[in-house]
């Protein structure tokens, strides 16, 4: 398996999907304070502290040829900051592997990461890499698993919707500076944000590279212990009507309140494993 | 009028605007998946659940977890090589004989030097106070040496290569205070910043047998010991007790690469015969390691100390009376100071690592007898440095450079020969995904000598995903020539392999 970095901030279980804009001069792009209020409402949702749950992330190709990775993930915050730790359940080659992320809330700090690596019985810190890469080959890349700064972002509400029998705002989101571009390599989203919970339910996005779209669509949203939290969701790669690849997560045994340790999401953490 | 008019431009922009957004929105509706099958979702993850039906059944399927690999290869040297019979001394030619194939029988390694079968079992139990216990096994049998006759191969070469059952890590690991753990039993400590290059790392042997092809599992040999380890905040401490003394597993004479030692006695007219150099015991005194880690937002950093057996043994020349003499190979106890450290700044990472080596054994010039040199205690200086890149689609290089260098070595034309004063290492390792992680590509590349005068080696490698169990990996293995030492003796053994590999 590849040793790249493995950012886990996503852990959160609300992938924000913000994305970036492709004509940064055009003054058509003014931001729309309502749509700004709105998503502010949307980061400051209450998406829960000292979290624990299962992923299984299942991989499907074009001839729907499947692979499945399993992970067992933890998810703490630090005031803005959030620490999180994910150790892969299977493929059983790659079992106990553990990725330490440290995300920083301000936008200039790169994360810390490190990755445990069972087979050479070692954990190694990594840098930062381009956050616009596949996770662990999925259709998600470490954008859609990280919050995005809203500074970073232009909104535009364009119209209200029903999606799945909820009524939901339609929301453009462009990037207003090149390194998010860059970062993100995604050049426009439309999110559709439910109006009862904030939660986003579907966003189409531009990638910048290939020329593709990437379809995310949230399947079962449940509410646990009183926080909404998408436990079925797909993002689906396309050129066109034609289906590249898909990737569903479904997010399991989710508990919240866990009184994790700080001193738990460390090198020692690491190595002992889940 | 004219606002009549512009009444009417308004409202038909606005018609024509809502209209548009309409077909957006069907647009953006049309491109979601209607329904999801989530029976596609089924998987064997939950494990063997008819287990509780059985007397502990429940505890055992929470708490016990059994995996593992099996694996099938070959490897195959394009190269027309051979070796020494291993069990047949190596000596130097008579006079008038120059031709030191005249001596003995030779084994044959072209094409075909391995197609093993190899497994390897790893049980995990959790145990109650946040204990666990872990024991490995490994083992594989090469059917290389029936296919091509075991009698062309001496006793080491069939004793190390042809069929083995190991070990790997044993032990019990717990914690003994709120920020204290404690590991008792067979362990690998894996210490150091660097990937490619030991400098810190000194407390477990290597598997060698294999140069360039150890399977990265199988790399470091555990060794029993046990170990103390405390944290608190970004601090680590660790102290080690290590119980065994335990040796690199060397090629062994006559194997393909094991060098030509004839020329340690060359002129003398004696017979030299060379150990195996894979044991273990605990009949030494107790080795002792530590180190002392911060890690930091961007940056972190250790110290390290060990005073412990060295993992490879020398040859101590000690001579017998008579014709024939044994070259025995002989541990050492050696001391270690060390400090490494990295920092990373955006998608760049660089690392240091130095370490002072004390009464580390090497060769030193004789004045007379049969050799020309017997063993010595010396000091040396290990550093290296590096720099990782992380770059976009899973891309990233690795660069690092070492440096040994001996303190006091003595000046002789014999030792020259085989030791300079000051070496360079460089490592350089390239690796890529494609296809979603379906295929991961490794390029390494070392060389020795400041510029690269020494040989080195060269390998591609490719890993691919057949399944979420199967995996196939293919490879090219060079080496590049050099003086006859080191891995420059090493030239003729190109090789290229392909394993097939089932996990669970």
């Amino acid at each position: 398996m590849s040793t790249h970095t493995y950012p886990v901030g996503f852990l959160r279980l609300s992938p924000l999907l913000f994305v970036a804009g492709l004509l940064f001069a055009d003054p058509v792009l003014a931001d729309d304070p309502k749509a700004r209020a709105i998503m502010e409402r949307v980061d400051a949702r209450d998406d829960g502290d000292d979290q624990t749950s299962t992923l299984q992330m299942v991989l499907i190709d074009k001839n729907e040829k499947q692979r499945v990775r399993e992970l067992r993930a933890f998810t703490k915050d630090k005031g803005e900051d959030t620490w999180s730790m994910m150790f892969f359940l299977s493929p059983a080659d790659v079992e106990d592997t553990g990725f330490l992320t440290y995300d920083y809330d301000a936008a200039e700090r790169d994360d810390d990461q490190w990755l445990y690596l069972p087979a050479l019985k070692k954990t190694k810190r990594i840098a930062s890499s381009d956050k616009s890469g596949s996770f662990m080959g999925s259709d998600f890349s470490y954008a859609d698993m990280t919050e995005r700064p809203l500074e970073y972002y232009d909104y535009k509400l364009l119209q209200e919707a029903v999606v799945e029998g909820h009524p939901v705002w339609v929301i453009e989101a462009v990037p207003n500076n090149e390194e998010e571009l860059d970062e993100t390599g995604y050049t426009k989203s439309i999110q559709f944000i439910r109006k009862d919970n904030d939660v986003m339910v579907r966003s189409k996005i531009w990638v910048k590279k290939g020329n593709r779209n990437k379809y995310f669509n949230v399947e079962k949203l449940e509410q646990i212990e009183g926080i909404w939290v998408p436990t079925l969701m797909t993002m689906t790669s396309k050129k066109g009507e034609q289906t590249l690849h898909k990737t569903i997560l479904r997010t399991s045994d989710v508990k919240f309140g866990q009184k994790l340790e700080f001193d738990q999401f460390s090198v020692r953490g690491l190595e002992t494993g889940p | 009028m004219a606002r009549a008019w512009l009444a009417a431009v308004f409202a038909l922009q606005a018609s024509v605007s809502a209209s548009a957004q309409d077909e957006e929105l069907d647009d953006l509706m049309g491109g979601f998946e209607e329904e999801l099958d989530e029976s596609t979702l089924d998987s064997d993850a939950a494990g063997p659940e008819w287990l509780v039906r059985f007397p502990f059944g429940r505890w055992v399927y929470e708490n016990v977890d059994l995996s593992g690999s099996i694996a099938t290869g070959a490897v195959v040297s394009y190269l027309d090589h051979h070796a020494d019979h291993g069990d047949r001394p190596t000596s130097p030619a008579p006079p008038g004989d120059p031709d030191p194939a005249q001596l003995g029988r030779r084994s044959d390694f072209t094409g075909l030097t391995r197609l093993d079968l190899d497994g390897f079992l790893q049980l995990d139990v959790r145990l109650p106070r946040e204990w666990q216990l872990r024991a490995e096994a490994l083992g594989w049998y090469d059917f290389a040496y029936r296919i091509k006759g075991r009698g062309d191969y001496g006793g080491p070469v069939l004793d190390v290569y042809e069929w083995q059952v190991d070990s790997g890590e044993v032990y019990a690991s717990g914690p003994i205070h709120q920020r204290i753990d404690l590991t008792v039993g067979r362990k690998i400590v894996n210490w150091g910043r660097s990937d490619t290059f030991r400098i810190v790392d000194v407390v477990n042997p290597l598997d060698n047998k294999e140069p360039g092809l150890v399977d990265i599992e199988d790399l470091r040999r555990p060794r029993a010991m046990a170990k103390l380890d405390a944290n608190h905040g970004p601090w680590t401490a660790e102290a080690i007790l290590v119980a065994e003394t335990r040796y690199d597993r060397n090629p062994p004479p006559g194997s393909d690469f094991y060098p030509n030692l004839s020329r340690f006695a060359e002129g003398e007219g004696l017979i030299v015969t060379f150990p195996v150099d894979d044991e273990s015991n605990f009949s030494r005194k107790p080795g002792v390691a530590g180190r002392f880690e911060g890690n930091f937002s961007g940056w972190d950093f250790g110290i390290f100390g060990a005073y412990v057996d060295e993992t490879s043994r020398v040859f101590d020349a000690e001579v017998q009376p008579g014709p024939t003499f044994d070259v025995r190979l002989e541990g050492n106890r050696f001391g270690m100071v060390g400090a490494a450290g990295n920092v990373t700044r955006g998608a760049w990472l660089a690392k240091v690592e130095f370490a002072w080596l004390t009464d580390v054994r090497m060769l030193r010039p004789r004045a007379g007898g049969a050799l020309p040199f017997w063993s010595d205690d010396k000091q040396r200086i290990d550093s290296m440095i590096g720099l990782e890149w992380y770059g976009p689609d899973t891309l990233t290089a690795a660069l690092e450079v070492v440096n040994r260098h001996w303190l006091d070595l003595p000046r002789s034309e014999v030792l020259n020969e085989f030791f300079e004063q000051s070496t360079f290492e460089t490592g350089l390792r390239i690796s890529r995904s494609f296809f979603r992680e379906r295929l991961d590509v490794t390029l390494l590349g070392v060389v020795f000598g400041e510029r690269a005068q020494d040989g080195g080696l060269f390998r591609a490698s490719g890993e691919w995903e057949i399944s979420d169990a199967w995996k196939v990996e293919t490879g090219w293995l060079v080496f590049a020539g050099g003086p006859n030492k080191g891995i420059g003796v090493y030239d003729s053994n190109d090789r290229i392999y392909l394993e097939f590999k089932y996990s669970f």
